[in-house]
């Protein structure tokens, strides 16, 4: 095995430096650290002296801090935003004692196909700031999408911008403690008449990390179907979909047609 | 490397590999109470509070745990002193085989500090990281129930 | 009813404070200097010969110590079964093979300074494999699959053993004339059922320490259930005489079948041996799931004759058991789908069992609580619904009509035991019908069965049930032994061979000899499962310790109380006959002339007639009486996409007298809960090349508290006259109902029958689009 230290920086300055050296891995909770070979790795950066668990509301927007873990983002939101997506979708996420650990920075960053903040980040438009060899502030999507972005990069933030959202998550799984082989996240704006006036919806758990239904968005802030056509505009996702945990790729196509479906409803019912 | 943990109060000095998990070190220490079921953050047998955050110590690098205050079952109850909720889970038969139990109770003490008069579904829910094959986890909640009532009257 | 002082009466669990503050040890929290770290190196390949080994990437490495394998260990064939002698199971296994049979056979084990170290080397170990081919199904292995187990492998008892037909195992019996009356039944029911293959996941992953005694005495200390056994195989394969071994049972984390299997003791056994250092094992959780025992797969085909007026009058059983890559269980598992079924309905005349076990080069099946019985009333449960249904019987009167009663008895116990001819018996204790009446009123069965009430959008809910029965140990086989000594101050070490697994033996056990002697619980001081210190019990199995292991206890007990009396008389200068035991104390009949146990125990010790007051005795049991289980569970199933939940599952047992009805209801509580999982979600995977694709947790789920339904347990007395205060079994019983109850209330919601577990979200939703596209065609 390699040799690997740690470094403990007292400054964000401090842990941007470090962060630009080869093989140096940022430590949040270290959850999904510990579950990889490590191979490459020389240095952990422990992010614990930096402050960045900190959490802002303002009337426009949200700002959480890269290492406020699971469990304190739903206990901060749930004082401040308590219809929040995030809150929805963390509060039922890994077990109560993995919420402890598990960092928003370290989750997005690693983004597997089971996170359970995918979903609403992108549904959200969020925007993360990094620092280190890649300064400034990046959509979610953009971060995602563009690993040079990642590289050498430290998180030190998420921020989204706070509108009069109504939102629908759900997650399936097989028992309560499960990784999610299929998320859908629905946020609806609607107007004072209660008409849809915009709408996201996100997958997790496809083929791709995130599959945004931008087609679908459209059709239903164009068309504004009733609920018994709903069916019609659900989109064949059966080419998106892979072999889960919960089933077969063909199943968890149907399961996310079905699931859509009642969110929407559930979603355009209260228009 | 090593490093100091306030462990059950008291400062330890220890060695330890760097990547080393919080698990290993406290097991490696003497701490045996501390049990381990998974090492992959499933089953609850190694839960510890963290400065006061219960946590998989399977799942915490030893290394971002140093000059931190570590609470394993012990730190909570020992069988000369027991904790309430230790006492609780014995008299309604809520242990079998006992390996889960320490991080049951821990997990309990976790619940019942910030929820003192939890309902079935919040004891449910708080026990979401905890695995048993013995008992079916009906006389653990019962047990934390009775737990529960006896710390809210001391 | 008798008032007892002890029994029926929640004590506390002896150990129960020990585990809940960490104190008490298990395997892996010992330590010991100088300790060797043990670590295997696995097979990737599925069936393959080992052409060789190559170490040489070891051997920069510091602190490894030693590599055994296949060319350096002695090849003694043996069964890791963990059974009496001689073992129902056939000797096929050896400790390292120069031929790998599944994906997760050991080929080879590192010894080193550090548990790290023995890892790593263990991966770099590097091996050339010449593939063959392998053989996964089991109806292909048995027709024409290439063989699987050892040219010399053979089995010990005489039975059908055919292994270059990949036949591990074959059972047959039949009662009257089964064909003859399924051709001239007014219907015949034939239907297919399958269990999966399913991990006992106890949480304390197996371990082994075996060290040394001040005299170089071998000294192992194992998660076992059968120190007995274990003392047995690890002396045969090392060459020592028994009693150059010892081996001590901790604290054990949960057992469930799955620490029956020797398999880890011997290697430990070898490599400390070698070294003369301590050597340790303790697997990983993703080697417990890949490499150690599993519940068996069955394939059952059912066949059952109905007459006209509803009743069933004859039914065939035919089998197909994966073993996996060793034969381990294979012939008794696969009996106890019979025998243990078969007795329920005990008024059919025409019966057939026909069972084959079959090598494939998948993991290895093993014990598992239910030991098949689980895997037979699979298919029972589910026919006997579908018959009843079918008829338009009630199920309920149906099963209260045709179960066996007290003073009834059934050609089967005779005809089919674990692996052989079984001993006949009459049952002497059964409250099956009002098991089924109460679990019935606290469901509230009828107000629910058939009416599809709904539960929320696109939910239905439904009810089902299932009746069960299992036995108290193998009847002639298993074998118990207590001893017991009065100490000065009044209380009483009590050793007993029997194993705690975290059932509450130890405490049960006390129970017992404290009701015999009425005295406290705390005076009994128990020592139990250490081979050189406690007398023999075959072990913790076949769920004999109430019933075997608690006869013995008290018949010790008994035997030491005459002794007390004895003396007693002797003091008070009064005939014993007319003196017994009381409050911790002896006395005469109106209570006028006492002695205290203390008072006696210190003069036999010091003062007159010195003696030490002690006496031992052994049981075997003549019969097995089996407890009997009605199981109800009521679910709601999701009609768009398969989701089912059970939200309240009740139980009601009849396990005679329940020495402590808190551990009683454990027992069953955690078989059910066990059982409902197992039904909905957890089942072993394989890919293509079977390789386990889900051996984590995180991958194979079991439910937690956050999943589990509202469980009612009801524990309905009887009084068995054989055993220990009228105790019968409860270990095992609990985990046969889930898989046909919900089965079962499944289709009573929704109209499709599941005959293959588990019922996973997607297989219902198959069932449920099956169903409407033959609706919507016109069909039934």
């Amino acid at each position: 095995m390699s040799i690997l230290n740690w470094y403990y920086p007292q400054t964000p300055e401090e842990a941007a430096l470090l962060v630009q050296r080869d093989g140096m891995i940022p430590c949040g909770g270290g959850t999904m650290l510990l579950r990889s070979a490590m191979t490459r790795t020389r240095g952990f950066i422990d992010l614990r002296h930096l402050h960045l668990g900190y959490f802002n509301a303002s009337s426009q927007s949200t700002t959480l801090g890269a290492t406020l873990t699971y469990s304190e983002t739903v206990e901060k939101m749930a004082s401040v935003l308590p219809d929040s997506i995030i809150g929805k979708a963390l509060h039922h996420a890994a077990s109560t004692p993995l919420r402890n650990v598990i960092t928003l920075g370290g989750s997005l960053a690693a983004a597997p196909p089971w996170s359970d903040l995918l979903g609403p980040l992108v549904a959200l438009e969020a925007e993360v700031e990094l620092i280190g060899q890649n300064p400034g502030n990046f959509s979610v999507t953009d971060y995602l999408g563009r690993s040079e972005l990642r590289e050498k990069s430290l998180m030190v933030n998420i921020r989204f911008a706070n509108a009069q959202w109504e939102s629908y998550y759900y997650r399936g799984v097989r028992t309560s403690f499960d990784l999610p082989s299929l998320t859908i996240t629905i946020l609806a704006e609607k107007t004072i008449h209660g008409q849809l006036k915009n709408i996201r919806i996100v997958l997790v758990g496809t083929r791709e990390k995130y599959q945004r239904l931008q087609h679908l968005e459209q059709q239903l802030v164009e068309e504004r179907p009733h609920l018994h056509q709903l069916p019609e505009f659900i989109p064949d996702l059966l080419s998106g979909f892979a072999g889960r945990r919960l089933g077969s790729a063909e199943f968890m196509a149907r399961l996310a047609g079905i699931e859509l479906q009642r969110g929407l409803e559930k979603i355009l019912r209260e228009v | 490397m090593e490093g100091t943990f306030r462990i059950n109060g008291r400062h330890e000095l220890l060695e330890f590999s760097e990547r080393a998990t919080l698990l290993q070190v406290l097991r490696d220490n003497g701490h045996q109470e501390v049990k381990e079921g998974c090492a992959e953050g499933q089953c609850g047998s190694c839960l510890v509070l963290l400065d006061g955050r219960l946590v998989n110590s399977c799942q915490v690098f030893a290394a971002a745990a140093v000059n931190r205050e570590i609470t394993t079952v012990q730190g909570l109850g020992t069988i000369h002193a027991p904790h309430a909720i230790q006492e609780a889970l014995v008299e309604v038969g809520a242990v079998q085989c006992g390996f889960c139990t320490p991080g049951m109770v821990m997990a309990a003490y976790y619940l019942l500090r910030h929820h003192p008069d939890p309902s079935e579904k919040e004891i449910r829910r708080a026990l979401d990281g905890n695995l048993c094959r013995c008992t079916g986890y009906t006389k653990i909640i019962e047990g934390i129930r009775l737990a529960a009532r006896r710390m809210r009257q001391a | 009813m008798t008032e007892y002082q002890s029994i029926g009466k929640a004590e506390k669990k002896i150990d129960g404070l020990s585990l809940a503050t960490g104190t008490g040890r298990f395997t892996a929290d010992f330590t010991a200097d100088q300790i060797l770290h043990l670590a295997l190196c696995y097979s990737p390949h599925a069936h393959a010969l080992i052409r060789a080994v190559d170490l040489s990437p070891l051997e920069e490495m510091d602190g490894v110590v030693d590599v055994f394998y296949h060319a350096n260990v002695p090849r003694i064939l043996h069964s890791t079964a963990g059974q009496g002698y001689p073992e129902p199971s056939p000797y096929d296994a050896v400790l390292f093979d120069h031929k790998v049979r599944f994906v997760g056979d050991r080929v080879a084990m590192v010894a080193a300074e550090t548990r790290e170290i023995a890892r790593a080397a263990a991966q770099r170990i590097q091996v050339d494999y010449e593939m063959l081919e392998p053989v996964f199904d089991p109806v292909a292995a048995l027709a024409d699959g290439p063989q699987v187990a050892a040219e010399d492998a053979h089995a010990v008892i005489p039975a059908v053993y055919r292994p270059e037909e990949n036949l591990a195992a074959q059972v047959e019996i039949q009662v009257g004339n089964p064909d003859a009356e399924l051709a001239v039944a007014e219907f015949v029911e034939r239907h297919d059922y399958e269990t999966q293959y399913a991990a006992h996941c106890a949480l304390e992953p197996h371990a082994v320490l075996a060290t040394f005694d001040e005299n170089g005495r071998l000294v192992i200390i194992t998660s076992t259930q059968v120190p007995f056994h274990a003392r047995r195989i690890v002396s045969r394969l090392l060459q020592l005489p028994p009693g150059r071994v010892r081996i001590v049972k901790p604290r054990i984390g949960g057992g469930f079948g799955g620490k029956q299997e020797v398999f880890l003791e011997p290697l430990a056994a070898l490599a400390a041996l070698k070294h003369g250092r301590p050597a340790r094992l303790v697997l990983s959780r993703r080697e417990v799931f890949r490499s150690s025992r599993t519940r068996h797969p069955m394939q059952i085909r059912m066949s059952t004759g109905v007459g006209k007026d509803g009743r069933i009058t004859a039914l065939t059983m035919d089998a197909v058991m994966n073993t996996g890559a060793y034969g381990s269980h294979a012939l008794t598992v696969l009996s106890n789908a019979g025998s243990k079924v078969l007795p329920l309905l005990n008024k059919i005349e025409h019966l057939r069992f026909f069972g084959r076990s079959a090598y494939t080069n998948l993991p290895v099946g093993g014990a598992y609580r239910g030991y098949g019985a689980t895997q037979g009333y699979f298919a029972l449960g589910q026919q006997v619904d579908i018959i009843t249904r079918r008829t338009g019987q009630d199920i309920l009167k149906f099963y209260k009509t045709w179960h066996i009663k007290s003073g009834e008895t059934s050609p089967v116990f005779e005809a089919l035991g674990e692996g052989k001819a079984g001993v006949g018996q009459i049952i002497r204790s059964c409250t099956l019908s009002e098991c089924i009446d109460r679990g019935a009123a606290a469901l509230d069965w009828y107000a629910k069965r058939d009416r599809h009430l709904p539960a929320g959008k696109d939910r239905v809910k439904g009810v089902g049930m299932a009746v069960a029965m299992q036995g108290s140990g193998i009847p002639r086989v298993d074998m118990a032994s207590a001893a017991m000594k009065l100490n000065e101050d009044g209380s009483f070490n009590l050793h007993v061979g029997a194993t705690d697994l975290g059932t509450g033996s130890d405490t049960i056990l006390a129970q017992i000899a404290a009701e015999v002697l009425q005295v406290d619980l705390e005076r009994i001081v128990v020592l139990s499962s250490d081979t050189d210190l406690t007398p023999f019990d075959t072990g913790a199995y076949a769920s004999s310790t109430t019933y075997v292991s608690g006869n013995a206890v008290r018949l010790c007990a008994e035997s030491l109380r005459e002794k007390i009396v004895d003396v007693a008389g002797a003091m008070l200068q009064q005939d014993p006959a007319g003196l017994h035991l009381r409050r911790n104390g002896v006395q005469d009949a109106d209570g006028t002339r006492k002695l205290t146990i203390a008072e006696i125990a210190a003069c036999s010790l010091y003062r007159q007639n010195q003696v030490q007051l002690q006496a031992q005795a052994s049981f075997v049991g003549d019969e097995s009486p089996p407890p009997f289980i009605a199981q109800f569970a009521e679910v709601d199933v999701d009609i768009r996409t398969g989701r089912v939940v059970v939200t309240r599952f009740v139980s009601a047992v009849d396990c005679g007298q329940p020495i402590h009805p808190r551990l009683a209801e454990g027992q069953v509580e955690g078989a059910v809960v066990n059982g409902i999982s197992y039904a909905l979600c957890e089942e072993m995977l394989f890919d293509q090349r079977g390789r386990t694709t889900n051996a984590s947790f995180w991958d194979y789920k079991i439910f937690t508290a956050a999943d589990i339904p509202e469980l009612v347990t009801i524990l309905v007395e009887s009084h068995e006259e054989t055993g220990p205060f009228g105790a019968k079994s409860v270990g095992e019983i609990a985990i046969n109902g889930p898989l046909p109850a919900i089965a079962n209330a499944i289709v009573d919601a929704v109209g499709v029958r599941l005959f293959r577990a588990p019922f996973t979200q997607e297989r219902v939703f198959r069932a449920l689009e099956e169903k409407r596209r033959r609706e919507a065609a016109g069909g039934p």
